[in-house]
């Protein structure tokens, strides 16, 4: 523990700030690309038929985040949200018809899939699907029956070097289906992101700090949200882990600590 | 938790190794640039051998040239002129051949569409027209040679050159033209200002001051016919220029100097000095008194 303008600052605390959360829509960091996203989406929910969504970006860059917002967002849709794809196209179905507070009735595929589209061609409701990479075969062949049916708006949130291949697959090129892109902070919003989080644990104080160091830490995660959290995190935890030690070297937060932090995290190669 | 030398250690050789990134490619830059400078000076240096080489080889074809040249006035035919005046001044040429045999130069006149041209020698041997020439230089006569080359008839091609000299100018225009084209000229451009003129063509001259009238153009006119020792003519656009520009010198000068050529003395000088009330001139000041010296 150390002192900084008068108050003491504990670097345990402080990297437990940028640590992966649970739950993370309560702080949720809406940046320009965020409130575009959003307003495009919901527009496309309003004025559009049902149709497909690809939701695609890199890794860390908060599609499921932005995924769990839109969720608690979209008042006037029902929203079904699957984190993780791991299913048969049976088990999907019929989760979909028990969501729906309704008896599963019938046994085979067809008979499902018939079932849950007269369900819900009455609703508007999103069924949202994230790592959609990850996908089975037969999963994505139910999920374009069920899109043509025009009982669901599918959101399919994916990684961007990996939706291609699905993308032109010619049952969904030929399909009418919109493509949305989540891009990497600016270097404004990496910094507004890191402030807003200090501000919300009131360590505010501890920016100059940071912002001395931050041309450094935004270039080695690249505005990445996942890396930048990751990065501070480990640099902070650096740091404790120096002053209980008694190692005085790397005591502070310096460029030097930085790079070891992401030596740490491998987002240096050596 | 943490390794900290090892972290540390990985820190530096990331580090190094950037380091030594950064020095190959300064390496590379500096040896590229080496390469280029050294390539550039190796260039500059090997330039002046280059340019004896060429200095050779100009010599070499100039010395060609001059040879050729020899061999060829051999093979010529010379034909001296030098003076050229309409039928009318056939008194005026007839004298100037008196006082040209004085000189010893034999001359003839030869008669052609309407003009009267003085010929002071036509030969084949180049020694004779170099002879002529020394002659005519010596006794500040101005005079136009016509050279043709002697071709058999059967070649229908026939190089003729005309130059013209002046004790400060010497002009060579040469040209090929078939012998059609030359009985042509023969007959349409007989006058001997017709074929003496230089690379300046009054005609052309002429039809361009009608497109455009300008005291430059006027006076280049009046100057050719001048050189030609068309002094009546010279004297008619001389005037022209004045017209066009009564301030400028040269129309003046030229205007009184084609009339004491002609014999009028008298209204040149008077001229002048008209000129004199309202321009100074050094240049007509100089005149005046070498034409009032001649007269006493």
């Amino acid at each position: 523990m150390i002192e900084s303008n008068g108050e003491q600052m504990d670097y345990q605390v402080l990297a437990q700030i940028f640590e992966e959360e649970k739950n993370p829509v309560e702080h949720f960091y809406k940046n320009h690309n965020v409130v575009q996203m959003e307003s495009k989406m919901l527009q496309i929910l309003q004025n559009s038929h049902k149709q497909l969504l690809f939701l695609i970006g890199e890794a860390g860059v908060g599609k499921s985040v932005f995924l769990n917002y839109f969720a608690t967002l979209s008042s006037h849709v029902d929203t079904i949200k699957f984190d993780v794809p791991f299913f048969e196209p049976v088990d999907f179905v019929k989760t979909l018809i028990i969501k729906s507070d309704t008896v599963v009735q019938g046994h085979s595929l067809v008979e499902l899939i018939e079932q849950v589209s007269e369900i819900y061609s009455k609703k508007d409701t999103v069924v949202i699907i994230d790592e959609a990479q990850l996908l089975s075969h037969s999963m994505i062949e139910t999920i374009r029956i069920l899109a043509d049916s025009k009982a669901f708006w599918f959101v399919l949130a994916m990684h961007k070097h990996e939706s291609q291949k699905l993308l032109n697959e010619p049952q969904f090129v030929s399909r009418p289906h919109k493509v949305l892109e989540m891009e990497q902070l600016s270097f404004d919003e990496a910094k507004g992101f890191v402030q807003s989080n200090l501000k919300r644990s009131d360590y505010e104080y501890i920016w100059p700090l940071i912002e001395k160091n931050f041309k450094i830490l935004y270039k080695l995660s690249g505005g990445n949200f996942r890396d930048l959290k990751k990065l501070l995190h480990t640099t902070f935890l650096l740091v404790n882990f120096a002053l209980q030690s008694g190692v005085k070297k790397f005591s502070s937060i310096d460029r030097r600590v930085i790079m070891m932090a992401a030596i740490e995290n491998g987002l240096i190669h050596v | 938790m943490f390794d900290l030398d090892t972290l540390y250690k990985k820190y530096l050789f990331y580090r190094f190794k950037k380091l030594l990134v950064v020095l190959i490619l300064v390496c590379i830059s500096v040896g590229v640039l080496y390469l280029f400078f050294s390539f550039q000076e190796d260039t500059k240096n090997s330039a002046p051998i280059q340019k004896e080489k060429v200095k050779n080889l100009k010599s070499r074809k100039k010395s060609q040239k001059e040879q050729e040249q020899v061999r060829s006035k051999e093979a010529k035919h010379y034909k001296i002129f030098t003076l050229s005046v309409k039928e009318k001044s056939r008194a005026y040429i007839e004298k100037m051949k008196q006082k040209y045999l004085k000189f010893g130069l034999q001359c003839q006149i030869e008669d052609q569409n309407n003009y009267l041209n003085l010929v002071c020698g036509e030969t084949n041997s180049y020694k004779e027209y170099q002879k002529i020439k020394t002659l005519l230089k010596k006794n500040h006569i101005k005079y136009y040679v016509v050279i043709k080359k002697e071709i058999p008839i059967s070649d229908k091609k026939e190089v003729q050159e005309s130059t013209l000299q002046t004790p400060k100018r010497a002009k060579k225009v040469e040209s090929l033209i078939n012998k059609d084209s030359v009985q042509k000229k023969e007959t349409n451009r007989t006058t001997l200002a017709n074929i003496r003129h230089s690379d300046v063509d009054v005609e052309l001259l002429e039809k361009k001051y009608s497109e455009h009238k300008s005291y430059e153009i006027a006076i280049r006119i009046a100057k050719e016919y001048y050189a030609q020792q068309r002094y009546e003519k010279s004297l008619l656009w001389a005037k022209e220029a004045n017209h066009l520009n009564r301030k400028k010198e040269q129309s003046w000068i030229l205007y009184a100097r084609s009339l004491y050529v002609l014999g009028e003395k008298e209204k040149a000088i008077k001229i002048l000095k008209l000129y004199k009330h309202f321009a100074s001139s050094k240049k007509v000041e100089r005149i005046l008194q070498r034409w009032q010296s001649n007269d006493k």
